[in-house]
């Protein structure tokens, strides 16, 4: 009796889909998967190319933060620049998600909610200033911060990310603000609130899902960001984890397993942060999406 | 005291005239309900005198205040909206307590507020909660709870029932009737129910186009209709129109319609204008035609459709491909097809002008 495999049915349509879904994560992080495995092997078990560590090590994550007092000659020092890189991405991508979530809610707000003059123009600039690739404008970019004498700073990564970042910030937030009812700022105002009021006790509170995922995007954004902050950085005063990580191909020899510490490092944060978040995310952009 | 007068509003959004010259006078403490169909203006009436719009033209009074330019926030009025408008992200203690603290109500008295109102609309266990966590009609407690605690000198509300389903709709209409009663405000209501504007109010302003087409009491509204608009907008079913011609027979004025003729009461002829043109609209609720008469019956029409309702019946009839509907008793047994007898009730007739809709009779 032949058995008939029926396209049409939704539990096989179901089961394609999955298997399709799991290709392409695997696909996606098998790379990053073989990178956090290559971190806990010690130099001798990464030619031997097996997945899980036979005797897994913490030594090439100590390597970043005790490396001024281990008597390592490869990759020293740049996993040395590493924890001050980590505070400096953190100040940076912290820094450009405030300014986002303030700038972009404001900018949202009127955007969603008022009429004026050129609103249509506005709109479009914000989408069609996406469409400009960076390196078009890399080097008009660099003569203004130098001009500012900004070189070297936090600022001019800062500045430099928000450009990217705020227009996205803007046009995910006004769809999101559009989904919120207007008779809910229309109460605010009768129960006593002038139109800011409403806008900071009662719409932005609301609000809070789409402010959440914006905020944790443009965090991401500029945390991974690498054009422009090797564009205006030059010491570790300013440098970002992900110019210092880079840094090691300028290194004579390197240990594998030292790279990949400093890979995973890099990426923790912004994993941590999207698992955490992944909810508000997801409400936040399908909102927009949706509005 | 809080009359609210409307003088001369005009709103315009662009090319779109919502709100076209609209004069009103609102008594202190009256219950007045703007009535119109979808678009017609009147939540953009009640949004401008809230402060919520500002009208291109004309000014707004709350007695003899010109309060056309005052914020919402400083004018002394209370507001149900149609979605309810809670705060989400409040329980419902806050959200009623809101207003009070934005107008820096000491602790004490926003406490005995929130709760003398909580107690009047029945939702004292539910304070605790938030908005999503309550039922359509929970919700619509906790809004007027929220209005209640204000002590404003004005209501206003905003299809405040037209999300709620029909039981808890006839339940609440009676609600609002007794806080209304009780508490002694000025309530503007809007909605597009004739029924519950019947219901609730002690005048009905309504709007059609922007335009205020007649104000007055419910009896009024129903029984004297200024125009077509209003006669059709008005009652359920709604009013039968049919075309005739008026003449005067042995000093008699009767209508002349397809296959029907009635006449006039010398009551209903002495009210005619005096422009009244030959040819005109006459007008019937279903209800004032008598099906199976006593009397010498009006016409002869066809049963289309049978509507029973409990205790009423509603006939779809035809009488020369014009369609009409008769109220009736449930127990009168036509079926569809059969052709019966029907009387126009001639004390209960209405007369407009064909072309531009007005009535014919000059008020009582």
């Amino acid at each position: 009796m032949k058995t008939q495999l029926k396209i049409n049915n939704p539990i096989t349509k179901r089961l394609a889909l999955y298997f399709l879904v799991m290709l392409a994560t695997l696909y996606i992080l098998t790379p990053f998967l073989w990178v956090v495995s290559v971190s806990f092997m010690n130099e001798r078990e990464v030619t031997q190319m097996h997945w899980i560590p036979h005797q897994p090590t913490l030594q090439s994550y100590e390597t970043y933060f005790h490396a001024h007092t281990k008597n390592l000659d490869i990759g020293t020092a740049t996993a040395r620049q590493f924890p001050r890189a980590i505070i400096n991405s953190l100040v940076i991508a912290s820094s450009v998600m405030v300014l986002n979530l303030f700038f972009g809610s404001l900018a949202a707000y009127a955007l969603a909610r008022i009429n004026f003059a050129g609103k249509l123009a506005l709109m479009l600039f914000y989408l069609c200033s996406r469409s400009v690739p960076g390196i078009a404008i890399m080097i008009p970019m660099y003569l203004l911060i130098r001009s500012y004498g900004l070189l070297d700073t936090h600022l001019a990564v800062i500045l430099a990310h928000v450009t990217f970042t705020l227009p996205f910030t803007i046009w995910i937030l006004k769809g999101y603000f559009q989904t919120v009812p207007l008779d809910l700022e229309r109460a605010a105002r009768v129960d006593g609130c002038s139109q800011i009021g409403a806008l900071f006790r009662v719409f932005l509170p609301v609000t809070t899902p789409g402010m959440i995922a914006v905020g944790i995007f443009s965090f991401i954004s500029s945390w991974g960001e690498f054009f422009f902050a090797l564009l205006f950085t030059s010491t570790i005063s300013s440098k970002p984890v992900t110019v210092v990580a880079s840094d090691f191909a300028q290194e004579l020899q390197v240990d594998f397993t030292i790279i990949a510490a400093g890979g995973v490092l890099v990426v923790l944060l912004p994993i941590i942060l999207a698992f955490i978040f992944q909810r508000f995310i997801i409400h936040g952009i399908s909102g927009a999406v949706t509005g | 005291m809080a009359g609210v007068v409307l003088k001369h509003l005009t709103k315009t959004f662009g090319d779109v005239t919502a709100i076209d010259d609209l004069t009103l006078e609102i008594a202190d403490r009256e219950f007045l309900t703007l009535l119109g169909p979808s678009g017609c203006g009147k939540t953009t009436t009640l949004n401008i005198v809230a402060g919520l719009e500002t009208p291109t033209n004309g000014q707004v009074f709350f007695d003899t205040e010109n309060v056309t330019n005052v914020p919402p926030e400083r004018r002394d009025i209370a507001m149900v909206f149609q979605t309810y408008a809670l705060y989400p992200h409040m329980k419902v203690y806050d959200n009623i307590a809101f207003g009070l603290r934005m107008r820096h109500l000491p602790k004490n008295e926003i406490e005995h507020r929130v709760q003398d109102g909580a107690k009047a609309m029945e939702i004292e266990h539910l304070l605790e909660r938030k908005p999503r966590q309550l039922s359509g009609g929970q919700r619509q407690r906790v809004a007027l709870a929220r209005a209640i605690v204000r002590n404003p000198c004005v209501f206003l509300l905003d299809e405040p029932l037209s999300n709620l389903d029909a039981k808890l709709r006839v339940t609440m209409r009676t609600e609002l009737k007794r806080l209304h009663a009780e508490l002694e405000k000025t309530f503007i209501y809007v909605t597009h129910d004739q029924e519950e504007s019947l219901i609730m109010s002690d005048r009905i302003a309504i709007i059609n186009e922007g335009k205020l087409q007649q104000l007055g009491t419910p009896e009024e509204i129903y029984n004297q209709p200024t125009n077509m608009f209003i006669a059709g907008f008005v009652g359920s079913p709604p009013m039968n129109f049919f075309q005739g011609k008026l003449n005067n027979k042995n000093e008699t004025w009767q209508i002349e319609g397809a296959n029907f003729v009635c006449e006039l009461t010398p009551e209903i002829a002495d009210r005619l204008s005096s422009n009244t043109p030959n040819e005109v609209s006459l007008g019937i609720r279903p209800e004032d035609i008598e099906v199976s008469p006593t009397n010498k019956p009006t016409a002869h029409a066809k049963v289309v459709v049978r509507e029973p309702l409990g205790s009423d019946l509603f006939l779809t009839l035809d009488l020369s491909s014009i369609t009409f509907k008769a109220r009736t008793r449930s127990n009168v047994g036509f079926n569809r097809g059969d052709s019966i007898p029907i009387y126009f009730n001639p004390t209960k007739l209405h007369l407009f002008h064909p072309t531009t809709g007005k009535t014919l009779l000059q008020s009582t």
